[in-house]
């Protein structure tokens, strides 16, 4: 040590010792902030409202421009009111019930489809055969598509056609003019009068149904409506005034990791040969769709460690055949999940290249087998996986956008479900957080914490997500409508990151 | 799990009040930071900090620093702080270098605190205070160097009343 730092040391020590001999107020831990949680604090509040603050700035950096009218509108990711109906909504199949055209088991992805809303979550389709025979233009079968919204009157459970509801079937009114110009097309619609909304949900629902509807045009990522000759389109509270993928109107609040760079890698058991992954069953209900790979000894037998895999999300060309084949049949979506096998043991893994097509919202299609699987989906929602053993792989894509964040997804409560006060309430989903703690807190209508702890994910910070099956309890004083809102505490600062925020109704 | 809690509490509380009163030198910021500061680390969880001691320290200096904006009445605050009385020369000694440690600009100081009150490694408050590792060693000579002159004016200031 040189002689300064021995001086800077001496110094140092004793202005340690100086410290040390400070008086201090040593509130016992029984009236401690931590022991008295969650009594409230100025500071704590303050706190709040600090986070909070930063959850809407993050959700008015994604959706400002679809909010900018109405001050009062958080933004999209903070939909404040959900109706009843989203609940039923989410649980059944509602693509299934929904497109009663579609009976046979489609062999091929149908792009004669427009799209109904459900409030607070993406649109799904429905089939609209259109007008039959003559050889029609992209620019046409865009605008046939969309004038299919106004005249769709059929009633399709937890779903609505806000355009049919609105007056832009009224005489005259449609897409009178589609421009294509790459990927973009430019609709500039005729409307008799303005597209009306009651609300910031409407709104949104209308906006979605357009652009889905629109964007359902192979080729075709991107739209940019206007109205009545080029002029700014507005839909109740909404100014569209650029062009929108659907990513840019899904209500999530971001997209899904897009790209190989981004790959989901996990070194599973590759010591074992000739494991076949077998996609064993699928699940699809417009809001969550779950693919469970299973590792079998061979093509059928006993249930054996996965190998290694890596799951991709890319965006895909769906105007060509998928994998570059010669097949007639265009059965590719927007994007593509490639999850992909490790083989081991020499030979060929057996797999073939089949093709499933599914058709409903957002999984088009499932093409190929072990090793490689092509799932064929609509937009970029947030996808994750786990496993629940060493032979299981589940792909999960989308969820309810109020109970996914790009890092916890929640599956049970649904948004609007009740609880019980006083009860313990049972909390399911997957999560990808550091050291697979995950905090919740519930927040009372004046934006209190009413209460708050965490719990622990089955992996934390992996490649892979870890799952949750906890309680959490509720407290006895408290009713009327809560959030829950799960998030990752920074190991850095303690703020709040990758936040779901699930209303619920506690009685 | 509350019984771990009350442990950190009663080993780290009076050590984290002490260092932040040194930082931010008003008695009543100090302890809202502390306690502010075990808020956050039991949210956050004991087992997803590494190093609790050093990022209370952080958490709490940050918390201290946003109040100070809010309040300014350091100086009679500080001249009112009750040194222990063990020997009227070493407490005025002690009053001097804390006093000196006042004068300091807040960045100099936290990082003083955090170097020789809590014994962090260079490595450590670089990564908490988010400044370069290489640059550690440089500051924190010239805040004790700074302290040395504060410290001997002062007390050539007092030799001059006597």
């Amino acid at each position: 040590m040189t002689d300064e730092r021995r001086d800077d040391e001496i110094i140092g020590r004793a202005l340690s010792r100086a410290i040390e001999t400070i008086d201090v107020n040593q509130t016992p831990y029984e009236r401690s902030r931590i022991a008295t949680a969650p009594a409230h604090r100025s500071i704590f509040g303050l706190w709040q409202i600090a986070t909070a603050a930063g959850a809407i700035v993050l959700a008015l950096a994604i959706g400002s421009w679809l909010t900018r009218p109405a001050e009062s509108q958080p933004g999209v990711a903070a939909s404040p009111t959900t109706p009843a109906a989203t609940s039923s909504a989410a649980t059944p199949t509602p693509a299934a019930t929904a497109s009663p055209t579609v009976t046979p088991a489609p062999t091929t992805v149908d792009h004669d489809k427009i799209y109904l809303a459900r409030p607070g979550l993406p649109p799904i389709a429905v089939s609209w055969l259109m007008s039959g025979g003559a050889v029609i233009s992209p620019g046409e079968r865009i605008a046939t598509r969309l004038n299919g919204l106004a005249l769709y009157q059929q009633s399709a459970p937890g779903l609505t056609n806000y355009l049919a509801k609105n007056n832009f079937g009224s005489p005259g009114g449609g897409a009178a003019q589609v421009a294509i110009a790459g990927d973009l097309a430019t609709v500039d619609m005729h409307l008799g009068a303005p597209l009306n909304a009651s609300d910031h949900t409407e709104a949104l629902g209308i906006l979605q149904q357009l652009v889905y509807t629109a964007t359902e045009e192979p080729g075709i990522r991107r739209v940019l409506f206007t109205q009545n000759g080029g002029q700014q389109l507005s839909i109740g509270d909404i100014n569209v005034d650029k062009a929108l993928a659907r990513e840019d109107v899904f209500g999530y609040k971001s997209a899904g990791a897009i790209g190989s760079d981004k790959a989901l890698t996990w070194a599973g058991d590759d010591s074992i040969p000739h494991v076949v992954a077998r996609l064993n069953s699928v699940v699809n209900d417009g809001t969550t769709t779950r693919l469970t790979f299973l590792g079998t000894s061979g093509n059928a037998g006993a249930p054996t460690a996965l190998p290694s895999f890596s799951i991709a999300l890319e965006s895909f060309d769906d105007t060509q055949p998928v994998g570059g084949k010669t097949a007639a049949a265009r059965n590719g979506g927007k994007y593509q999940l490639r999850v992909e096998f490790q083989w081991n043991g020499g030979g060929t893994s057996g797999g073939v290249a089949g093709t499933t097509v599914v058709d409903q919202t957002p999984l088009r299609a499932i093409i190929g087998a072990n090793p490689l699987t092509l799932i064929e989906l609509d937009d970029a929602r947030p996808w994750r996986a786990y496993m629940p053993d060493k032979t299981q792989l589940v792909v999960e894509i989308g969820g309810d956008p109020r109970s996914t964040s790009d890092r916890i997804a929640v599956t049970a409560p649904k948004p609007s479900d009740l609880a019980n006060s006083g009860a313990d309430l049972r909390v399911t989903g997957s999560a990808r957080v550091f050291e697979a703690n995950v905090s919740w807190r519930l927040v009372d209508p004046a934006g209190k914490d009413a209460a708050s702890g965490h719990f622990n994910a089955s992996l934390g910070s992996s490649a892979l997500w870890g799952t949750f099956d906890t309680r959490i309890p509720m407290p006895a004083n408290v009713r009327g409508n809560l959030t829950l809102e799960l998030f990752e505490s920074s190991p850095k600062d303690g703020t709040a990151q990758g936040v779901v925020q699930i209303p619920l109704g506690v009685r | 799990m509350t019984d771990r809690w009350r442990e950190v509490y009663e080993r780290e509380y009076p050590r984290l009040v002490r260092a932040l009163l040194a930082i931010g030198r008003d008695p009543a910021a100090a302890e809202d930071a502390a306690q502010e500061a075990f808020v956050k680390a039991h949210r956050t969880g004991l087992d997803n900090i590494e190093k609790l001691p050093g990022w209370l320290l952080v958490v709490g200096t940050r918390e201290v620093f946003r109040k100070a904006k809010r309040a300014r009445r350091e100086d009679e605050i500080w001249a009112s702080l009750p040194p222990r009385d063990d020997g009227f020369d070493t407490s005025a000694a002690r009053v001097d270098l804390l006093a000196a440690l006042g004068e300091l600009p807040n960045r100099q100081r936290a990082i003083v605190v955090a170097r020789y009150y809590y014994g962090l490694s260079y490595d450590e408050i670089a990564d908490h205070f988010d400044i370069k590792s290489g640059t550690v060693g440089a500051t924190l000579h010239q805040a004790i160097e700074r302290l040395r002159q504060i410290q001997l004016a002062g007390r050539l200031a007092r030799g001059a009343m006597r």
